[in-house]
C-alpha cells in the first residue's frame, strides 16, 4: 500500500521509528512534513496537496516534493500527523483566539484574568471549532473531499507535565496555588474528545489513532517517552506504536461500529 | 370668537392635524422629548423582550456605550458571534435571555442583590438541566449542577456590577401573562413544558398580570436597582410584538391588545411619576394606526429591518435635541464586546418557541 505521512513536527516521531527499524513490507511509506504548530500549512490543487510557505522548511522524501508537494491520487491512505488540540503553553501564548485565552470553565477556580466563564458545553464547542480551523485539520478536510485516499489521523501527543511547570507563565499564576494541572488535563480530555467528534461528524470513515494508555501518567506524557529536552514531542518508541496502529487502521476491518463502541487497534507493549 | 385657553399656546405637535393627520407618515417627527440625555460616554444596559436585543445593536452601531456586562468569548467573525448569542452572550447586558415580564425583572434584581434568596428549582430534559428563568441560554443545557450554580452567579455577579456601574437602564416591556411556581410565586421565563421542562398543572400557574402588579412590580425594581446605584436612570419600552400565543382564553389579537395597553399604561404612570424614569415610544411608531401596520412582516407579528430602522431613527433623532452627541472618552468599565452587525435572523425569541407547540 502507498501511503503518505503528511503532518508538522509530531511526524518526526513516526520518522525516527521508521529510521531505527519499524517497517512493513507491504507498506511503501513518502512523507511531506512541514512544522508548524496548528499543522502544516498546504493548498489544494486538484488532488495536490502543496506548501503555501515556509516550503524550505519542508522534509519530504517525495521528488519535487518540496515545491510540487504531493498528489493524493497516488496513495491508498494519507496519515496526518499533528492533529488536534494545542494546549502547550506556547501555542496558548501565541494565539489570542486559543480557547484557554478566551473564557474558562465556570466550575475552574476563579483567578483575576476576568476571563468570561463559560459552561464546559460552550468550552466544548470553542475547543471543537479550535480544531476545525487549525491547518492540520483543512489537511484532513481536503483529504476527505478528494475522497480518494483513505485518511487516518495521527493525533499529537499530550505534552509532558513539565510544560506547565512555569509559574510565572500567565495563564498558570491565574489558577493560583492549586496550579493549572486540573484545567489543562481537563482541556486535553476534552480536545480529544472533540478531535474524534469530529472525524466522525466529517466522515465515518476517518481513523483516529490513539495513545497507548500507559503513555500517560496523570494525564501527561511520561518523561521517558519524550524526547530529550522536549516536553511536547515523543520519540521513536511511541512512533512505532503509533505506526502500528495506523498500519492496522488503514488495513483493518474499521467498521464504523467498531470505532463507535471504542474498540482500539492492538498496542504495542511499551515496557 | 374663542377666548385664550391653553391650547392656544401648544406646539403643532400637540394636535392630530399637522403633526400626523396631514403628513406623509414617514415624516412623523418630534415623537420624544426624552427627559434624560445619554452621551456616547453613558454606560447602557440592555434587558427585555426579544425588540430589546435591536435597541442594544443599534446603541453600538451609533458608538453609544452598549453594556455588555457579562461579556462571552471575543468573538471576530460572524459565526462566532452567532455562536456566543446562541449561548446567550452579548445579546442582553447580563445572560438572562429575554426578560419579558416586570415580575421577572423584579426576581432577577432581588437575586443579584441577594444570592441566597435565590431558588435552584431546576428543570431536567433528557438528562440536561435547564434554567427556568433563561432555559434558552445553554442550548443542550447544563450538564451538572455546579455548572448551573456557577453560571447563575457569574450573571447575578454581572448584573450587580452593571448596575452599579451604568448610567441608564433601557428595559423593554413585552408580556403581561407568565407563569408561576404555583408554591414559591416564583415567576418563570416560559411555560414549563416549552423550551424544557415538563408542565404540571398543579405545580405551574398561569398569570395574566394585572396594570396594579406591573406597576408595583415596577417600583419594585426601581428601589432594588437604585439601592445598589442611587443615580441610575430607566428608559422604559413597550414591544410592539403581538403574543405568539394566550393563555387567557380570549382571542390573540385581544389578547395582545389587553396586554400592550396594559403594559403601555403602566410605563407612562412610571413615567410620569418619576423623573428618573423615561419612556420611548417604539411601541407607537410600529403600532399605531399612522403607520398602517407597514412596519409588520406579513405575519403582521414580527417587526420588518425597516421598521426596526425607523424606530431607531425616532430614538437618535430624539437624543439629537441635546445636540450632538458627546464624544468623550469613555467611562472605564470592565469589558465590552465588539460591533454585531444588525440582522433579524440573529434575533433570540424564545417566546417564538411558542409556535411549535401552539397548534
Amino acid at each position: 500500500m502507498k501511503i503518505c505521512i503528511i503532518g508538522n513536527s509530531h511526524a518526526s516521531a513516526l520518522k525516527l521509528a521508521m529510521d531505527t527499524g519499524w517497517s512493513r513490507s507491504d507498506f511503501d511509506i513518502d512523507y511531506m512534513v512541514l512544522p508548524g504548530g496548528g499543522g502544516p500549512y498546504l493548498s489544494r490543487e486538484k488532488s495536490r496537496l502543496k506548501p503555501r510557505r515556509n516550503s524550505f522548511k519542508m522534509a519530504s522524501n517525495v521528488a519535487g516534493g518540496a515545491e510540487g508537494g504531493v498528489d493524493v491520487a497516488d496513495y491508498d491512505a494519507i496519515w496526518v500527523s499533528g492533529v488536534g488540540f494545542n494546549v502547550s503553553l506556547r501555542g496558548i501564548s501565541n494565539k489570542e483566539t486559543h480557547p484557554l485565552m478566551l473564557a474558562r470553565i465556570n466550575t475552574w477556580p476563579v483567578g483575576a484574568s476576568g476571563l468570561p466563564r463559560i459552561t464546559e458545553r460552550f468550552m466544548r464547542q470553542l475547543v471543537k471549532n479550535d480544531i476545525a480551523s487549525s491547518a492540520s485539520w483543512r489537511v484532513c478536510q481536503d483529504v476527505v473531499d478528494m475522497g480518494s485516499a483513505r485518511l487516518v489521523i495521527h493525533p499529537a501527543p499530550r505534552p509532558g507535565a513539565a510544560a506547565f511547570s512555569d509559574e510565572t507563565h500567565p495563564l498558570v499564576a491565574d489558577y493560583g496555588e492549586k496550579g493549572a494541572g486540573d484545567p489543562i488535563r481537563e482541556m486535553m480530555n476534552i480536545g480529544d474528545a472533540m478531535l474524534h467528534e469530529l472525524a466522525l461528524e466529517t466522515d465515518p470513515g476517518i481513523q483516529v489513532a490513539r495513545y497507548p494508555d500507559d503513555v500517560l501518567d496523570d494525564g501527561f506524557t511520561r518523561p521517558e517517552y519524550l524526547r530529550k529536552n522536549d516536553v511536547l514531542h515523543v520519540g521513536a518508541e511511541i512512533g512505532a506504536a503509533m505506526l502500528d496502529q495506523m498500519a492496522y487502521l488503514t488495513t483493518g476491518p474499521h467498521q464504523d461500529e467498531e470505532r463507535l463502541s471504542e474498540t482500539r487497534a492492538p498496542q504495542a507493549n511499551l515496557q | 370668537m374663542a377666548s385664550d385657553n391653553p391650547y392656544k399656546h401648544f406646539e403643532s405637535r400637540a394636535f392630530w392635524k399637522p403633526a400626523v393627520g396631514s403628513r406623509n407618515n414617514l415624516t412623523i417627527n418630534e415623537l420624544w422629548h426624552p427627559k434624560f440625555e445619554l452621551s456616547q460616554e453613558d454606560l447602557v444596559l440592555t434587558a427585555g423582550s426579544c425588540f430589546a436585543q435591536h435597541i442594544g445593536r443599534a446603541l453600538r452601531q451609533k458608538r453609544y456605550n452598549w453594556f455588555i456586562a457579562e461579556p462571552g468569548p471575543k468573538a471576530s467573525s460572524q459565526a462566532e458571534r452567532k455562536r456566543n448569542q446562541r449561548f446567550g452572550y452579548d445579546v442582553f447586558s447580563f445572560r438572562t435571555g429575554n426578560i419579558y415580564t416586570a415580575a421577572l425583572l423584579k426576581q432577577w434584581l432581588k437575586w443579584a442583590i441577594d444570592p441566597s434568596s435565590q431558588s435552584t428549582e431546576v428543570w431536567h430534559d433528557d438528562g440536561a438541566i435547564f434554567d427556568p428563568m433563561r432555559p434558552a441560554i445553554e442550548p443542550d443545557g447544563f450538564e451538572t449542577m455546579d455548572s448551573f450554580l456557577a453560571s447563575r452567579e457569574a450573571t447575578l455577579t454581572a448584573m450587580r456590577d452593571g448596575i452599579r456601574q451604568a448610567q441608564v437602564f433601557v428595559f423593554t416591556m413585552g408580556l403581561t401573562e407568565g407563569w408561576e411556581n404555583a408554591e414559591t410565586g416564583d415567576p418563570y421565563a416560559m411555560c414549563p413544558g416549552t423550551l424544557a421542562g415538563e408542565f404540571d398543572r398543579e405545580k405551574h400557574v398561569f398569570c395574566n398580570y394585572t396594570h396594579a402588579r406591573i406597576k408595583q412590580d415596577f417600583e419594585d425594581v426601581l428601589t432594588l436597582a437604585r439601592s445598589i446605584n442611587p443615580d441610575i436612570k430607566f428608559l422604559l419600552t413597550v414591544s410592539p410584538v403581538p403574543l405568539t400565543a394566550t393563555a387567557s382564553g380570549d382571542h390573540v389579537l385581544c389578547a395582545s391588545m389587553a396586554s400592550k395597553s396594559t403594559l403601555r399604561s403602566a410605563a407612562h404612570e412610571l413615567r410620569s411619576e418619576h423623573e428618573f424614569v423615561d419612556y420611548f415610544p417604539s411601541y407607537e411608531i410600529i403600532s399605531s394606526p399612522a403607520y398602517r401596520g407597514m412596519f409588520f412582516e406579513p405575519n403582521m407579528r414580527e417587526v420588518s429591518p425597516k421598521g426596526v430602522e425607523h424606530v431607531m431613527e425616532h430614538f437618535f433623532e430624539g437624543q439629537a435635541r441635546w445636540g450632538a452627541p458627546k464624544k468623550t472618552k469613555r467611562a472605564k468599565r470592565e469589558r465590552v464586546a465588539p460591533p454585531l452587525p444588525q440582522s433579524d435572523d440573529d434575533l433570540v425569541c424564545e417566546e417564538a418557541m411558542l409556535e411549535a407547540f401552539g397548534e
